[in-house]
């Protein structure tokens, strides 16, 4: 979807403002709000390229408006929505309903540590021919997909070069609307700054951005 | 990092797999599960965004700071890398290749910082000390007045 959190290459957005010292979190709803999209996610009912999909359909107006945590909170309250998991009721009440879904087994405090370090490969151990290798020039692909995808508009159309095959690894696209895994190589890609930018970029950088075999043809 | 500028092996096994080198000092889970190394050198610097959200190595680097998931950030880092550097006050020159990374798949991105000049004599330990959080995104250099967030 060719939404604002597509955001490489705009301008106008202001300086980047660091902040010394910064804590973690700013606010303790903050923490929640970071432990609760890391909970419910205990529930199985979807994966992480559903939850950006669902952060990247809030508003464009919006989108800017809100603060990081508050987008994961409103994706969070839209998924539990279609999923049944809460009611409209339920959230205006802030009181559950007695006959609404529990998670069984319930999530324990043990539980619930893991869900925040233990690891989620994205990677596939299935064999999958690689379409392109190292060194080889490609086209990012001209599409538009209307779902989500991690194919950045700046680098659609234009030409760069296989750095390295990171390997077999699931394809967002279709994982995001629960169509499958669609197991896949994924490349880095370099693209001269030129190429992205033209003449105003410096001739020497570039951005290398991982791209799925699907992103790319031959070029 | 300052294990890999004090013992050319583990460099080495940090640049061409990550994942197990980190491993070997005990990090790695969560958004770490696929790690890349890349090495700043005097021709070259490294630089990593998330622009389409906010992908970053929490593992390794904890979870990012609010400018790394601004739009500022994620817009420009890559049409004016430069740009940006110069606003954390690092001012490259033309002698200097700039790589931006862009982190649009699960691969994720830490940077092996320079060793700064004068430093020979400092331990293991000491060297960790000097690195920071900012110098492992790309966004600074480590230098002997820095002090580090952790190695």
């Amino acid at each position: 979807m060719n939404g604002v959190h597509d955001l490489g290459g705009m301008q106008d957005m202001g300086p980047v403002q660091a902040e010394k010292n910064e804590p973690v979190f700013h606010e303790p709803w903050q923490g929640r709000a970071f432990a609760f999209t890391r909970a419910m996610g205990a529930w199985g009912k979807w994966n992480l390229d559903a939850v950006r999909f669902q952060r990247e359909q809030i508003a464009p107006v919006d989108y800017f408006r809100m603060s990081y945590y508050e987008r994961w909170v409103v994706a969070l309250v839209e998924l539990m929505l279609k999923d049944r998991m809460v009611t409209p009721a339920e959230l205006e009440s802030g009181k559950p309903d007695p006959g609404s879904a529990k998670l069984t087994p319930p999530l324990t405090a043990e539980k619930a540590q893991i869900l925040v370090t233990k690891g989620v490969p994205a990677s596939r151990d299935v064999a999958v021919a690689a379409r392109f290798h190292s060194g080889e020039r490609v086209r990012a692909r001209n599409i538009n997909p209307v779902g989500h995808t991690r194919l950045v508009r700046y680098a659609r159309g234009k030409i760069g070069t296989i750095h390295m095959d990171h390997g077999v690894f699931l394809f967002p696209d279709t994982n995001a609307l629960f169509l499958g895994e669609k197991p896949q190589h994924v490349y880095s890609v370099r693209f001269t700054a030129r190429e992205l930018w033209g003449e105003q970029a410096a001739p020497q950088d570039s951005v290398y951005i991982d791209m799925w075999d699907d992103y790319l043809e031959a070029a | 990092m300052a294990r890999a500028w004090t013992d050319p092996a583990y460099k080495q096994r940090l640049l061409t797999n990550s994942d197990a080198a980190i491993a070997e000092l005990g990090y790695g889970g969560l958004q770490g599960e696929h790690m890349v190394v890349v090495e700043n050198t005097p021709k070259i610097h490294n630089l990593v965004v998330c622009t389409l959200c906010s992908c970053y190595p929490w593992p390794v680097l904890g979870l990012p700071p609010v400018w790394y998931k601004s739009a500022p950030y994620r817009s420009r880092a890559v049409i004016d890398p430069r740009g940006v550097l110069r606003e954390f006050g690092l001012e490259l020159g033309d002698d200097v290749e700039v790589r931006v990374w862009d982190s649009t798949a699960e691969l994720r991105y830490l940077v092996l910082p320079e060793r700064p000049a004068g430093t020979e004599k400092m331990s293991e330990e000491e060297l960790a000390a000097l690195v920071t959080r900012d110098s492992m995104v790309g966004v600074g250099k480590v230098t002997t007045q820095t002090e580090g967030m952790r190695a």
